[in-house]
């Protein structure tokens, strides 16, 4: 190899011709600050977590479960340490007197001097230390804002009025998206019975706080206890666990933002492709030449090799760059999912990685098309052809590269060989099905386009086959840009309809629970006074399952062979008695009794999922703890219960005449005909029913909307930089294509053709490119969210075709608009210009 | 001989049938001689200059270039014998559109390794074709008969053995074309230079010292002038 004159050779070359790649080298920039910006913020987000999970929990150990903590475990954490505070947490409505209206509350009662490490955010700072030391509650500052409260105003909660003390900033180690659902209200634990919100049955969780010594070994202590925890259903989390915790629910976010940035960087790699392919054939004149001239084969590819690694390499330093800038936007972004500030600071190995990452896959894609270089005869510059450059079989190679650097960089993320490799699959897939449509559009149109149909029509769809198409680049890039587009607007669209579904024509909407047994009547005498219609009012006795199958619970809980699962073992039965099984219900194994008549066996009836959880079948004995009384059942049948409306179901359901005299309260299911009736209806349960909650599927609903948006605005901020880099190569492509136009465009004027004819054969041209790749990527995303949603998020799939619609009058739009935008440069220049520099 | 061409066909193969471009032909030429290829179109003319310079390959036949069997070498070792042996000139000149007059005339001397010495032979040569004061001017800023001097300087850099020449005024108006022609054998007489022409110009053919005609992708006269003048 002559390296000298190879260099000097690329350098001359490439003078004139920089800008045409300009748009080659912006697409690569974006998809590689895309990389770079998710992996920097991912790097600072996990070595946050390694700081902040301590002050996150605000202890060294948390135990917790839906009951207190045993006296029996007790001793066992009394022996760990002296510095322990206890909290108990419950879903409650509340009602504030000075704006009349009531809330429904995540309500913490806590005793102690938690949190141990970070800081209760408080206005004014001192409530947080002197809220425990009355009857004070601090609020959850969003809920303030939205009621116009104040400090000094008042909320009640069950039988008490608090006086508000102070605001809350921070929903103290709320990480999941659950604390959206219900604002947080802190009261001192001591206050807690006097409020009258625990109940039988009440939803309470119970945790306690421990510091201990900094040369406890927790992790150790907990390995020793884990079973006997367990075997109570208490859970032991420490800093690692939930370090582990963090890190597990970010690397899930992180997964997702970081495939979205591997879709981007191979649209990116798409408009490399392409614009190497067309720069190649405005190339085979001069490479034809240098042939001639002497050159050998591999030095004319070393030659536009040379260029575009160059090049390639200078977009992925820029888009380094710009990565590094972008991940400062990401925390704004990411705002409302992150329980901490996250701090930003330059992440080398995200630079490295997205560098060597930009560079393997550009050069990767930069290949397949030079290859060709290397076969230009020097023949050419005896004949002018168009005839096409033959493939190297090389490319083979290049494509097998591809794949394993994508699969490579999949694992990386997920670590799993199947995931990466499915996905990969999901990938090629999706570019062999639009490769496909854009094969089939070509031979299509060539094979039936009607010879009688207008000049026009002709030229235009010609142009999808005629030599130098750019209909496989087109279909390949605006396909996949706008499959992406669509996927995200029916998955929103399919998440929210299935939960509006839930409440409507006749569906009930608002359910009431904490309803006394005593207050039965009276719950039925206020829902009736506001002409709402009593769908459901039934009991519920809450229960322990104390043994099945002739053994003990305990029993069970020791034998290591056991099939049944634990949820199911451990879990506090909420059980209803009937006589007729719910109409939704559907009965698949046994015959449901609905009255008992004493001195028979008590024949109960359970849910399919809880049968399989304690792997039992019918016949099976089941022995219940209902608050003391030991009772004996058996299973008499199975149904499958229908959760998606509204309405209380039951795993476990009992037949008449057996749970009346038990313990019990009452759920009562209604349907409000507006929000004013909800909030109205909500107000008056409250004031008579004090440890009475009513859920609203309205409130429920703004407040998934919400979480909703939120999510939808991540990943819109995502998908933005696929589609800004597929609007890119998309002009890229146009911009490129418009030199292989010059010579059509320039001839048909010089006969005659006015320029609104070529205006017109040009729209015809990007109208049909538009609408077969928009076509194309909608189908893919309708296909692609049928599955997501029958198998991840196992939802009803209703289309709403409005949007999608909408978005392929868009794509088609801009589609065209580019495309004339681009002609309109060939369209203006004289003909004796073009033709001179043709 | 300085090239030498026996029994050579080439045959294109068709969806129906074949197509024979060239027909079983056989020449020779000496060196420093000069030869005119002409014939109507479609004769095979161009198809046979290609053959010759190591363009394409024969389908069957033999091919000797300046003592190289060229029609049996691979692609880069043709490259090599055109690199230090071969220059051209085309009908459509035929330059780099990205390099300058100058550069277009250093590469192939540039292409050799000998970097050095180019850009003094390549101004020399630029001045020889007239065209001293356009030395950066890119392909597209020159006109055509100032393009084919470029291409004629060009040809002339590496100081080729044999010359190969496809319609080089066909083009250029009159008044340039013989500006062009004279440069041309002013050239080729200075240098030593066996030069062969494809041509349907018989005026500029009969400056050679032979005519070859081809018909249907067959010689039907080979006919040497200068033993006709010298009769």
């Amino acid at each position: 190899m002559n390296w000298p004159i190879i260099i000097k050779t690329a350098i001359r070359d490439s003078r004139k011709d920089r800008s045409k790649l300009l748009l080659f080298m912006s697409s690569i920039v974006l998809g590689v600050a895309a990389l770079v910006a998710i992996n920097s913020f991912n790097d600072n987000l996990v070595s946050d977590i390694e700081t902040q999970s301590k002050s996150l929990l605000g202890a060294d150990m948390t135990v917790g479960g839906n009951k207190p903590i045993p006296e029996s475990l007790i001793a066992s954490l009394d022996s760990l340490t002296t510095e322990a505070s206890s909290e108990v947490e419950l879903f409650s409505m509340s009602y504030l007197p000075s704006v009349s209206e009531s809330q429904f509350v995540r309500l913490k009662g806590l005793s102690g001097g938690f949190p141990y490490y970070g800081n209760l955010v408080t206005e004014p700072a001192s409530a947080a230390d002197t809220y425990q030391t009355g009857r004070y509650a601090l609020v959850d500052d969003g809920m303030m804002l939205q009621y116009g409260l104040q400090v000094g105003d008042s909320i009640k909660l069950g039988e008490v009025t608090f006086p508000i003390h102070g605001r809350l900033m921070t929903a103290f180690g709320s990480v999941d998206m659950g604390s959206s659902f219900a604002p947080s209200v802190y009261i001192s634990g001591a206050e807690v019975a006097a409020t009258e919100l625990i109940q039988p049955g009440s939803l309470a969780n119970y945790k306690n706080y421990y510091k201990v010594e900094s040369d406890t070994d927790l992790d150790a202590w907990k390995e020793e206890r884990k079973e006997r925890f367990r075997n109570e259903s208490m859970r032991v989390t420490t800093v690692e666990d939930q370090r582990e915790n963090l890190q597990e629910a970010f690397s899930n976010l992180n997964n997702f933002l970081n495939i979205v940035a591997l879709i981007s960087l191979l649209l990116a790699c798409i408009g490399v492709a392409s614009s190497v392919l067309i720069y190649v054939k405005t190339k085979v004149q001069s490479i034809a030449i240098l042939r001639c001239l002497g050159m050998r084969g591999e030095e004319a590819f070393m030659v536009y090799f040379l260029q575009i690694f160059v090049l390639g390499v200078l977009s992925v330093i820029v888009g380094v760059a710009i990565g590094s800038i972008i991940q400062v936007i990401l925390p704004i972004v990411l705002k409302g999912f992150l329980p901490y500030e996250v701090n930003m600071t330059m992440s080398y190995s995200a630079m490295i990685k997205g560098f060597l990452m930009g560079v393997v896959i550009t050069t990767l894609f930069a290949l397949g098309p030079l290859l060709s270089v290397r076969n230009i005869t020097p023949l050419k510059t005896l004949r002018i052809s168009d005839d096409p450059v033959p493939s190297d079989p090389l490319r083979w190679l290049i494509y097998l590269l591809i794949i394993l650097s994508i699969t490579g960089f999949l694992y990386s993320l997920t670590g799993s060989i199947l995931d990466s490799g499915l996905f990969t699959l999901g990938i090629l897939a999706a570019f062999l099905i639009l490769f496909g449509v854009a094969k089939l559009v070509t031979w299509g149109v060539r094979k039936f386009l009607p010879q009688n149909a207008s000049f026009v029509l002709r030229q235009g769809l010609s142009n999808l086959y005629r030599p130098n198409n750019q209909t496989q680049t087109l279909i390949v890039s605006i396909g996949l840009g706008t499959g992406i587009l669509t996927l995200l607007f029916i998955l929103q669209g399919l998440i929210l309809g299935n939960v509006e579904g839930m409440g409507a024509g006749n569906q009930p909407n608002m359910i009431v629970f904490g309803i006394e047994a005593d207050q039965k009547e009276e719950m039925e005498t206020i829902t009736k006074s506001f002409d709402m219609p009593v769908i459901q009012h039934v009991p519920v006795v809450t229960m322990e399952l104390a043994g099945w199958q002739g053994r003990t619970k305990k029993d069970w809980l020791q034998d290591t062979t056991r099939t049944a699962s634990r949820w199911a073992i451990n879990r506090e039965a909420r059980v209803s008695y009937r006589e007729e099984m719910s109409p939704d219900d559907e009965l698949i194994e046994g015959v449901y009794t609905g009255v008992h008549n004493g001195g028979d066996s008590i024949m109960i009836s359970l849910g399919e999922r809880y049968a399989e959880g304690l792997d039992v079948g019918i016949g099976d004995e089941l022995v219940w703890n209902v608050q003391g009384a030991v009772i004996k059942t058996y299973v008499g049948s199975i149904r499958k219960i229908n959760f998606r409306k509204m309405e209380s179901r039951f795993f476990i359901l009992f037949p008449t005449g057996v749970l009346e005299d038990a313990p019990q309260f009452m759920i009562l299911v209604t349907k409000s005909p507006d929000k004013q009736v909800t909030a109205d209806f909500r107000n008056a349960v409250v004031k008579s029913m004090p440890s009475a909650s009513v859920i609203d599927l309205g409130s429920i609903l703004v407040t998934l909307n919400d979480i909703v948006t939120k999510v939808s605005y991540v990943i819109k901020f995502m998908a933005g930089f696929s589609i800004l880099i597929g609007l890119i190569v998309l002009i890229s492509s146009l911009f490129l294509s418009k030199f292989q136009r010059i010579r059509e465009s320039v001839l048909l004027r010089t006969l005659g053709a006015v320029e609104k004819k070529i205006y017109r054969i040009n729209a015809v041209e990007y109208a049909a490119l538009g609408s077969l790749s928009a076509l194309t990527g909608i189908m893919l995303a309708v296909v692609g969210s049928y599955l997501l949603a029958k198998f991840v998020f196992n939802l009803d799939f209703n289309l709403s075709w409005w949007p999608i619609l909408g978005i392929f009058v868009f794509i088609v739009a801009l589609t065209v608009l580019i495309g004339l935008l681009n002609s309109r440069d060939v369209v203006k220049r004289s003909p004796l210009e073009v033709l001179r520099n043709v | 001989m300085i090239l030498e061409a026996k029994e050579i066909f080439k045959i294109y193969k068709g969806v129906n049938k074949d197509l024979t471009v060239l027909d079983n032909i056989n020449f020779q030429v000496a060196k420093g001689e000069t030869l005119s290829i002409v014939g109507p179109s479609g004769s095979g003319k161009t198809t046979l200059l290609g053959l010759c310079a190591g363009l394409d390959k024969p389908t069957s036949g033999l091919l000797t270039l300046a003592g190289a069997p060229i029609s049996e070498m691979t692609e880069n070792e043709k490259a090599e014998i055109r690199n230090l042996k071969v220059g051209f000139i085309f009908q459509n000149f035929q330059l780099l559109p990205t390099l300058t007059a100058l550069e277009n005339v250093m590469i192939p001397l540039e292409l050799q390794g000998r970097a050095k010495g180019a850009r003094a032979k390549a101004i020399e040569l630029l001045e020889r074709v007239g065209l001293s004061g356009r030395h950066d001017h890119y392909p597209s800023q020159l006109s055509g008969g100032e393009q084919q001097r470029v291409s004629l300087a060009r040809a002339f850099s590496n100081d080729p053995e044999i010359l190969f020449a496809d319609e080089p005024t066909g083009n250029l108006d009159e008044e340039t074309g013989l500006i062009v022609e004279n440069l041309l054998f002013d050239l080729n007489k200075e240098k030593q230079t066996t030069l062969v022409i494809v041509t349907h110009d018989l005026e500029l053919a009969n400056k050679t010292d032979r005519i070859i005609k081809l018909k249907g992708g067959k010689i039907v006269s080979d006919q040497s002038l200068k033993t006709a003048a010298s009769i």
